[in-house]
């Protein structure tokens, strides 16, 4: 079969659609105030309820860490204050998602607009993905100044070995929980095995995206 | 309302592409009229009106088609019943390879079914690049891979 005998095959479908297809469009007029775009607000709850508790989150954890502060808590003080940060990041993200979701329009190419929407299903993993980053701060809260000069060897060493493998094993988790690594066994089974099937199809659709738009 | 009613042969291939479902495709095909409705005043007239259609249509029945698949989890298998558009007598070797054709086409991912009802349409390969958002020569290349793919099957069911 040629070229231009796909086209006349489809050219002859269009015929028969045409003489098949009864549209009466009169029934859509009541939808369409009602309907439009009602997919893409779907996606603001669950966003500003997270931006609501990170809000109240943040509150929590900024009183702790003044509190802790003022009275020369140094490290708990520090490390209430880097997860507070962290947090404020993650919701950043949250309110970049917003964003993002008022600059969809479908007429845009298909390629950006899926690309888009599927990062939006994702945002989640991002969230996690900055959230990772607060981890070795759970490892420094409870040091101090006193613990430190006391000379112990054996609890500096522990002190050390915790933290560090905290430090680099939330950099290594934050590098590699991304769409690219979605063949990975170890992130497909993290996140088959946590019922978060949208989300792996989301980041196989970003995959083939990346996919198509290379030239072969 | 006008422009809809002339173009509705799009909106309907689109979402016979995209939806196998009888009572899913008619909420797909309401989908894409809404979003037409909706849109039309940042149309722009530079580009041809089927274009600005087919790329409308086109994202809703992807967004659509993914939204679905997460909710039934599974793929069916596709059916000669799947693909018809309404109740019709199959006849004549055109019939056979109008069927032939929607039954490659649904079985293209996503993306690729966009790109082969675009170039089926007869849009130049800038047209089509520019409503993919990939370039000229990936259009180019990725069509004849595809060309390729449907002659083969044409020729194998033929023989």
């Amino acid at each position: 079969m040629e070229d231009m005998d796909l086209q006349a095959v489809w050219k002859a479908y269009d015929n028969k659609l045409e003489k098949l297809l009864q549209l009466n469009l009169h029934t859509f007029e009541a939808l369409q105030t009602q309907k439009a775009n009602t997919t893409l607000r779907q996606l603001f709850l669950p966003k500003t309820l997270g931006i609501i508790l990170g809000q109240i989150w943040v509150l929590f954890l900024g009183s702790f860490a003044f509190f802790a502060l003022k009275h020369v808590y140094l490290f708990f003080g520090i490390s209430v204050a880097a997860i507070m940060v962290i947090t404020i990041i993650a919701m950043a993200a949250y309110v970049r998602d917003m964003v993002l979701i008022y600059r969809i329009n479908n007429d845009d190419t298909i390629t950006g607009v899926q690309e888009k929407l599927a990062q939006l299903q994702l945002s989640t993993i991002t969230t996690i993905r900055i959230s990772v980053l607060q981890l070795p701060f759970y490892t420094t809260f409870y040091l101090s100044k006193d613990m430190l000069l006391s000379g112990n060897f054996a609890y500096l060493a522990l002190a050390i070995i915790t933290s560090g493998l905290a430090f680099f094993g939330a950099i290594w988790l934050y590098k590699n929980i991304n769409y690219k690594n979605i063949d990975k066994k170890w992130l497909r089974s993290l996140l088959k095995g946590s019922g978060w099937n949208a989300t792996v199809k989301a980041m196989e659709f970003l995959k083939e995206i990346d996919t198509f738009k290379l030239e072969m | 309302m006008q422009v809809i009613q002339s173009n509705k042969g799009i909106i309907y291939k689109v979402a016979n592409a995209y939806c196998h479902d009888a009572e899913d495709r008619k909420d797909l095909v309401q989908e894409i009229i809404i979003q037409l409705w909706g849109t039309f005043e940042r149309y722009d007239d530079t580009y041809k009106l089927s274009t600005w259609m087919y790329r409308i249509a086109l994202n809703v029945a992807i967004s659509f088609h993914r939204k679905t698949i997460s909710r039934a989890s599974i793929n069916e298998p596709l059916t000669e019943s799947m693909i018809n558009i309404a109740d019709d007598n199959h006849h004549g070797k055109l019939e056979a390879d109008i069927t032939l054709l929607q039954k490659f086409i649904n079985e293209l991912n996503e993306l690729d079914k966009a790109l082969m009802l675009l170039y089926l349409e007869e849009n130049s390969y800038r047209e089509i690049a520019e409503v993919l958002g990939i370039t000229e020569t990936n259009v180019a290349s990725k069509i004849s891979r595809i060309k390729e793919k449907l002659k083969q099957k044409f020729k194998t069911l033929n023989n």
